[in-house]
């Protein structure tokens, strides 16, 4: 049997090409994903615990008893214990500091971490210059210092990072100089733009909660840690520098779980499409060998010989396939990994899942093939004479299988219009997988509804589009299976456009809200330098810019919050930020004046009560309202109409400039730009929501375009289907197309005829897809944003129109070669034949 | 019993059996396969076709019936009702004792496989396997071990035996056709049926095959059921069953090539149609 199998496979490669490019194709992504995984994983670990790997002993103690008992070098009671001890060698304190840097081009967020006085636990070596060897020195890695636009020898401006709004005044600049290049082997993840490593000098008097130390005989390691436990204060733990390694490692892996669950989504989606491709593929095969499958049942095949041999034939070709995915997969997965520069473990396979794709991959053919399979089965010996009628049609399709497919619709569709305006993410996600499935169940039907319109359409555009309508019609259970596959694909990839369009739409409304004024840059000096200004003025698409004027102020004094400066905002940006309680001012009352609510809060006011301050000076009364907008430039403000402040007639200074984006502006361009403005000068603080939005919408888009590239694969594996499917139809329909040729239709048109069936599946694939994407898109994010905002419907409209356009060619693409062949076919063809 | 010929009809006295002789001929010797009163009706109410009308005939071991017929005249569904492939409306086939048109699809599947072969005029062989492999196909399905002297005195008669490493459009259509009889003869089955072996063939080809065919039938003992309209293959047979319009119209025994045109040519279709 097997060998009767091979030699079905082996005699008709070319009809089983699309079998094998699909399965390989979702074979291929299941292992990308599985081999990426682990590479990546193993890269992380080292990664992560690339500063403990030249240690032996691990020393974390409690904050509360980390600084106590310094001596009068300055080091820690529970630093000079350990290095007491008899067996250990060496003791480093770990010191790590968030900073500002300002850069010739870029102005970001980098950390420093101090690099053990022992060069022996030094878990990496210079490419180029020295060792720190002051207090000021620093070296740094090549990626680094190509983004900041630095070289080694430069001069670095730092400032030690504060939160915003904790009130302190910012620490000092400091100059440290570039005094060599680390050479890492891999890309540390710190969640930080720039990495610095620094003599212990450089951190001063920061309390250490972490040490490295190194032992003499590393055969008493255990013991040397149990008596350190003993010994060392309460609050102090020791470890081994390898299991504190794998603990750090773990953490790290650990974020990377949820990537690898989308990339199993997405690949078992395109595994998912394989398997329809497969099915059609086989169904199509099987009734091109109908004759054939009635001989074997005329010599005396059984219906269980016939299908098993059927069943052998997909497995060999499914396991060839999965066979060539799992190479193409772990060649991917590593490039992948590789490109992400995750690659520091070297390539990581894990056989096991290696051999839980390969069965993926054969299972999942084998399964595609065992409906065509028992429809085969199902073929009478008679059929074996010519003269039987062939039948294109399969079983005939169940009346029920669509109603409960509809219900199952209808019913998701239901749960997750409850959930959605109810913010419930379970009951969407559950709704909507539940509508989907029987969306996918009833999605051949709905395809085979559409094609008598296309057939109408079609037949409006000349003979061969004419004939072609004909043909989709003709098979509509074929039509309908090559259009599921693509409309999976479309679907899906429209379902995120939409929904990260729409997502960030809502975003940005919500934002808006939360952030009236999209930027704020204020010095700490006495005032903005003219560069900035002009830098901010020069924003694209900009509604309202304004400096403000500031006064010194004085007001009653609360507990936590403190107000000890008002600035004067401009009518434009107070009506450009929704602050309408300054715009209408009462007649009766005293002017008013914008604090923040905490303030409000504390200080035990109600919007609208009155209080007392002394601004430059000068006593007054105002009249106070809540308002998000002192907070955006900085605590301790409060904000009045500019008219107001000028009408004190006080010394005023310039220390901060507003700005608000006009409604389509490009929020990515601001905030570049704003970047640059702010490089220029270290004593800014940029503030405002723009600064709130970039992390959210970088880390949505990667994921977005992460995801699209991936559904791409399942597109491709629908078009090698369609492609396939329109292939077999041409050798099913030799002898008509040879008539066609026979009565005077030129090359050319046979050519159109297919590229049209091509294009016709193409069409309504694309157009489905939008149809059901839009939808899922909007729903998703609903359930996503929740009763948090208010959902913003943000279609891309450009985007979708060219996915649409795109996908619509790669039916053209699909239908080149069915339509080559098809045209070589000689007219005689259509009369010796039969 | 069925509708016996009517001896009113056209046809010639001295070349027909009478009614008795179609049971009884055979010296007592029980058939290999009998069909009594079988009719077929396809479709049903204003579109039903008859193709089968109440057909009765005794095929015994060793012989080789040709059964003749225009076109249209049931010629096909006769040999697919006699093979069990089609089901007769009414009436019984019984092949070595056994009733078919009761069996279950897996006994039918086993009686074809062991004890039927089959020949058509376009050869059916499968494309992707080798002559040899098409030839064991049957065996191979029955999963048993082909006699090798079998094997090599079969396709040493039909002289094939140079030729068992091609696949199908390697070959001539006569070699492919005599592969095909290999095919049916290796299991030694009891009936061979075959539809228009020597329509694909020319004149010399399908006179050689037939004569192969014959030999087997004399020196292998097997029953040979074949539908034909040639008059000259129809000359290899021991009798020529007419059929028209659904019924046995004439039996020729021994039939010569002037005696067939001459039957053929007395068919009428001005026939009472009698269900």
């Amino acid at each position: 049997m097997l060998s009767d199998a091979w030699a079905q496979v082996r005699s008709y490669p070319s009809r089983l090409v699309a079998v094998l490019v699909a399965v390989a194709l979702g074979v291929g992504f299941l292992t990308a994903t599985s081999v990426f995984t682990a590479t990546s994983a193993e890269g992380l670990r080292l990664t992560a615990a690339a500063p403990l790997t030249r240690a032996d002993i691990y020393l974390e103690a409690d904050p509360s008893v980390a600084g106590e008992g310094r001596n009068t070098s300055g080091v820690p009671a529970w630093l000079a214990a350990t290095a007491r001890d008899e067996n250990v060698a060496s003791v480093d304190p770990v010191y790590a500091r968030t900073i500002d840097v300002f850069g010739a081009a870029q102005r970001g967020l980098g950390n420093v971490l101090s690099l053990p006085g022992n060069p022996a636990v030094r878990w990496f070596t210079l490419s180029a210059g020295r060792w720190p060897a002051g207090p000021r020195d620093v070296v740094t890695d090549e990626q680094t210092l190509s983004a900041l636009g630095v070289s080694m020898g430069s001069r670095l401006q730092v400032r030690t990072h504060r939160e915003e709004r904790d009130g302190e005044r910012p620490k000092d600049l400091e100059t440290v100089t570039i005094t060599g290049v680390a050479d890492l082997g891999f890309q540390p993840l710190t969640g930080v733009d720039f990495r610095f490593y620094a003599d212990q000098r450089f951190f001063g008097d920061d309390v250490t909660t972490t040490a490295l130390a190194t032992v003499r005989d590393e055969g008493r390691l255990t013991g040397t840690i149990d008596r350190l436990n003993t010994t060392l204060p309460d609050g102090v733990e020791a470890a081994t520098a390898s299991s504190a390694a794998d603990a750090a490692a773990s953490r790290f892996v650990g974020g990377g779980n949820s990537l690898m669950f989308i990339m199993l989504g997405f690949a078992l989606i395109a595994v998912l499409s394989a398997g329809i491709v497969i099915a059609n593929t086989f169904t199509v095969l099987l009734t091109q060998r109908r004759r054939q499958t009635a001989l074997l049942r005329l010599m005396g095949a059984h219906r269980s010989q016939v299908r098993t041999l059927i069943l052998l034939e997909s497995l060999i070709i499914g396991a060839m396939g999965s066979v060539l995915g799992l190479a193409l997969g772990v060649g991917l997965g590593y490039l992948g990994a590789r490109w992400q520069g995750l690659d520091g473990g070297g390539l990581v396979v894990n056989p096991f899942m290696l051999v839980l794709c390969l069965l993926a991959g054969i299972a999942c053919t084998v399964a595609a093939a065992w409906l065509p399979a028992r429809r085969a089965t199902e073929v009478p010996p008679a059929a074996a004479w010519r003269t039987a009628a062939v039948s294109g049609q399969g079983a005939p399709s169940s009346r029920t299988l669509p109603r409960v497919a509809l219900a199952v619709l209808v019913l998701g569709l239901a749960v997750a219009g409850v959930g959605a305006p109810a913010g419930n993410l379970a009951m969407v996600v559950f709704g909507g997988f539940l509508s989907a499935i029987g969306l996918l169940l009833v999605l051949r039907r709905l395809v085979t509804w559409m094609l008598p319109t296309l057939e109408r359409v079609l037949g409006r555009m000349g003979v061969s589009a004419q004939v072609a309508g004909a043909n989709l019609r003709r098979h509509p259970e074929r039509t309908g299976s090559a259009a599921v596959a693509l409309v999976i694909g479309t679907s899906l990839i429209v379902a995120l456009m939409v929904g990260a369009r729409s997502g960030q739409a809502s975003v940005d409304a919500d934002l808006k809200n939360r952030y009236p004024v999209d930027v704020s840059l204020r010095t700490s000096d006495t005032a903005l330098s003219p560069g900035t200004v002009a830098g901010i003025h020069g924003l694209p698409d900009l509604t309202v810019a304004a400096v403000l004027p500031e006064a010194p102020a004085r007001f009653p004094a609360s507990p936590r919050e403190w107000i000890s400066a008002v600035l004067g905002a401009p009518a434009d940006v107070l009506r450009a930020a929704g602050a309408e309680q300054l715009l209408r001012p009462r007649a009766d009352a005293s002017p008013g004046l914008l604090v923040s609510p905490q303030y409000l809060a504390a200080a035990r006011l109600k919007d609208g009560s009155s209080v007392t301050a002394v601004v430059a000076g000068q006593r007054r009364s105002f009249t106070v309202h809540p308002s998000p907008l002192p907070s955006l430039a900085g605590p301790g403000l409060a904000v009045l109409h500019a008219d107001t402040l000028a009408g004190l007639g006080v010394p005023t200074t310039t220390r901060t400039i507003w700005a608000v984006a006009g409604a389509d502006a490009d929020r990515e361009a601001w905030r570049s730009a704003v970047g640059r403005v702010a490089a220029l000068d270290p004593s800014i603080t940029v503030s405002g929501g723009l600064s709130e939005r970039g992390d959210i919408a970088n880390i949505l888009s990667i994921l977005v375009n992460l995801s699209i590239a991936m559904l791409l694969v399942t597109v491709l594996i629908a078009v090698v289907g369609l492609a396939n499917i329109l292939r077999l139809s041409v050798v099913e329909r030799t002898v008509e197309i040879a008539l066609l040729r026979a009565l005077g239709t030129r090359r050319g048109m046979i050519r159109a005829m297919l590229a049209t069936e091509a294009l016709g599946i193409g069409v309504i694939g694309a157009l489905l897809g939008l149809v059901i994407g839009i939808p899922y898109g909007l729903l998703g994010v609903a359930a996503v944003v929740g009763r948090q905002a208010t959902l913003v419907v943000d279609l891309p409209w450009t985007g979708m129109l060219g996915g649409i356009l795109l996908i619509s060619l790669c039916g053209v693409l699909a239908g080149i070669l069915p339509g080559w062949q098809a045209s070589r076919i000689p007219p005689a063809e259509g009369l010796t034949a039969q | 019993m069925a509708t016996p010929p009517r001896p009113d009809e056209n046809h010639s006295p001295t070349s027909v059996a009478s009614p008795k002789d179609l049971t009884t001929e055979g010296n007592g010797r029980a058939p290999v396969l009998e069909c009594t009163g079988i009719t077929k009706v396809y479709g049903s109410g204003a579109v039903a076709v008859q193709a089968l009308a109440g057909v009765t005939a005794r095929f015994l071991p060793g012989e080789f019936t040709a059964v003749m017929g225009p076109s249209g005249s049931g010629k096909t569904t006769f040999l697919q009702v006699l093979a069990g492939l089609d089901s007769p409306t009414s009436g019984s086939v019984v092949i070595r004792g056994r009733d078919i048109t009761t069996m279950s699809d897996r006994e039918l599947t086993d009686l074809r496989r062991d004890r039927v072969g089959f020949v058509f005029q376009s050869f059916n062989l499968i494309p992707t396997l080798t002559a040899e492999q098409n030839i064991l196909l049957p065996l191979r399905l029955a999963r048993r071990e082909p006699d090798p002297g079998r094997l090599d005195d079969v396709v040493r008669m039909l002289g094939v035996q140079d030729r068992l490493d091609h696949r199908p459009a390697q070959l001539s259509g006569g070699q492919q056709q005599r592969v095909a009889v290999a095919r049916a003869l290796l299991t030694r089955p009891d009936l061979v049926f075959a539809d228009e072996p020597t329509g694909s063939l020319d004149l010399s080809t399908g006179s050689a095959l037939l004569d192969q065919l014959r030999t087997a039938c004399r020196t292998l003992g097997q029953t040979i059921v074949m539908v034909t309209h040639d008059p000259h293959a129809a000359t290899y047979a021991d009798r020529v069953l007419l059929l028209a319009d659904g019924r046995i119209r004439q039996e020729l025994r021994a039939p010569d090539r002037q005696s067939v045109i001459d039957a053929m040519g007395d068919l009428t279709p001005e026939v009472p149609r009698a269900l």
